[in-house]
């Protein structure tokens, strides 16, 4: 699935878009599942947790390394991909649609200030 | 004239001890037959690794198809067969240790015995029995609060839960240390539905940091559920299972409940008193470095002196009794450096001091740790997850500890424990030319990390020539 414009990047390579009911999905970009290797287990926080940009949120596990996930922005979760659980390589196939990670409400739009559109994240990792 | 040493209790002190004893020409009368072996053998280590064996091979079988094969049909544990498994095991061992005995010559006196007075006990029909000297090695017993109900079915310690005649559908387990965790993953993966309630931030928390953060992880993908910093006040029991609550919050809850918070040392019925012992503060019988306790000619070795709690210190500290007795020089156990291992799945295993033990004590260090997943037997072996870490001194490299979580790192321990004994270093470890391919390679690169350069390990910013040269320890010594 092709990257549109509404979808932000932090330096922590991970993504966000805003949905239509104002929750923005997050998830780890191309470039991130590419450099991991195949994804084993992605360990996300319970709904109703709160995380925050810059802190890491969960991990991400591939047959490389092991990798904290650090947070794009703040908010409380809504929501996290369940069938990332017995799938979690649907992130190395989908990290854009289908390998989302969380649901977030999201707690300081200024903080979308931080994050970088799509070609500025590109000339960012190379 | 022979010396005749009385031990009380038959378990990893005592009839090593025994043993021991006997292969130096002492006399010796062994009291208590009716638990050879100890809890180690009869309820703890050795039943608990036997169901883990199979529990190994139900997970390895589970995921087939990973390795290239094909299993046809289905697979699935057999509780009666599990415990006639282990029962068939431990009755191995149990005659082998009664083998040993009879070879070199212990008298076998069955029964409990307590104290008459500093060189004499009394047997169970009341007749006294008068020695040399005395070591008592009565071991210790699941510590349980009086709030909590106990009935040996729905409510239990470690003690009847192996002696359960089925598995329940879901299980609370309350406490998060060695027993706690171990039991956790045995369970799970017979198909019970599992909740552990640790007072503490982590599992393991007498483990480093990095060994918990993994074991929290991996039970997260066993779906074990790990509720932290919870403690059980009250729990209500009745025909629909077990309740835990804190401030009248539901914490969880399940078909039955495994107590299992701690041990306590076992001093019931030895009457103390009459030799003049006095328990410390959780009952334990205080000991010296000679495991003399204040008694002379008194000694006290295993889970009884609250030192340890660990079979093979147990063992040890029962050979040290009985070479002090002799009037042998003796070398002082450094508890901390008696290796501790956990059959958790991934293995765990320690040695020596924590980062954050270290750190308490006010010692500069550097620590270096390397994630086995960068090692090829690994992934041949389809065995990820895990790390060595490596703690040792700034200035010296000495070895302080190594903290081991990963497949086999029971095993691998030992390389890191024999080196921390004899006071070895970072260095003894780097010139070690370590087998390939083997997961032992992870602690040699664990080791390099730390003033060197790790060959396999991601992420390393390359030094100018400077630093790399500067940072490099070699010890002669």
């Amino acid at each position: 699935m092709p990257v549109t414009e509404d979808y932000l990047f932090s330096q922590g390579h991970m993504w966000c878009r805003l949905m239509e009911d104002g929750d923005y999905l997050i998830g780890v970009s191309d470039h991130a599942q590419k450099s991991l290797g195949e994804i084993v287990y992605v360990e996300l926080p319970d709904p109703e947790s709160e995380i925050a940009q810059g802190e890491p949120l969960g991990v991400i596990e591939s047959v490389k390394v092991v990798n904290d996930l650090i947070a794009p922005i703040s908010g409380t979760v809504i929501e996290a991909n369940d069938s990332l659980v017995d799938q979690p390589a649907v992130v190395n196939d989908s990290a854009y649609d289908a390998g989302w990670m969380l649901r977030i409400r999201l707690k300081s739009p200024e903080q979308l200030n931080n994050l970088l559109n799509h070609a500025q994240y590109l000339a960012l990792v190379g | 004239m022979q010396k005749h040493l009385i031990v009380i209790g038959a378990g990893p002190a005592g009839y090593v001890a025994a043993l021991q004893a006997g292969a130096a020409g002492l006399r010796v009368s062994l009291i208590g037959g009716h638990d050879l072996g100890g809890t180690c053998l009869q309820r703890g280590c050795i039943p608990t690794k036997t169901l883990i064996a199979s529990c190994e091979v139900l997970d390895k079988c589970r995921d087939a198809s990973k390795f290239g094969l094909e299993l046809q049909g289905t697979i699935a544990p057999d509780w009666p067969a599990l415990r006639r498994r282990m029962e068939s095991v431990v009755g191995t061992m149990t005659g082998g240790i009664d083998g040993l005995l009879e070879q070199r010559g212990i008298t076998r006196i069955p029964g409990r015995a307590r104290l008459l007075d500093t060189r004499r006990v009394a047997l169970e029909d009341g007749s006294p029995l008068h020695g040399d000297a005395i070591l008592i090695c009565t071991g210790s017993v699941p510590a349980v609060p009086a709030a909590f109900p106990v009935d040996g079915q729905r409510v239990v310690t470690s003690d009847e839960a192996l002696r359960w005649t089925s598995l329940p559908a879901s299980l609370v387990i309350i406490g998060g240390g060695v027993i706690a965790c171990e039991f956790a993953f045995i369970f799970q993966t017979l198909g019970v539905a599992v909740s552990v309630i640790e007072a503490e931030d982590r599992p393991l928390a007498g483990e480093d940091t990095a060994i918990s953060t993994v074991i929290q992880r991996e039970m997260r993908k066993r779906r074990i559920r790990f509720l932290p910093k919870a403690l059980v006040e009250q729990m209500e029991v009745d025909d629909a299972g077990v309740r835990c609550y804190q401030n009248g919050q539901l914490l969880a809850s399940a078909e039955r409940a495994l107590i299992a918070i701690g041990r306590r040392a076992n001093t019931a019925g030895l009457d103390l008193d009459a030799a003049g012992l006095k328990p410390g503060r959780r009952g334990e019988i205080p000991v010296d470095r000679h495991l003399q306790t204040c008694v002379p000619g008194i000694y006290a070795a295993g889970d009884v002196n609250g030192r340890l709690m660990l079979a093979h210190a147990a063992s040890a500290q029962a050979q040290l009794a009985v070479r002090h007795l002799l009037g042998e020089r003796t070398d002082p156990i450094q508890d901390e450096n008696v290796a501790r291992v956990t059959f958790t799945r991934p293995e765990v295993a320690s040695v020596g001091l924590s980062e954050q033990q270290a750190l308490e004590r006010g010692l500069e260090i550097r620590c270096g740790s390397f994630d086995f997943r960068a090692l090829g037997k690994a992934h041949a072996g389809g065995e990820l997850a895990g790390l060595v870490k490596v703690v040792a001194q700034a200035d010296t490299g000495r070895l302080l500890g190594v903290h081991m979580v990963g497949a086999h790192c029971a095993e691998m321990i030992h390389e890191a424990a024999v080196i921390v004994n004899a006071q070895g270093s970072v260095e003894d470890i780097c010139r070690t030319v370590h087998a390939h391919p083997t997961l032992s390679e992870g602690i040699y690169e664990a080791a390099e990390s730390i003033f060197g350069v790790a060959p396999h390990k991601p992420d390393v910013r390359p030094s100018t020539q400077d630093t790399v040269h500067a940072s490099y320890r070699r010890l002669s010594v």
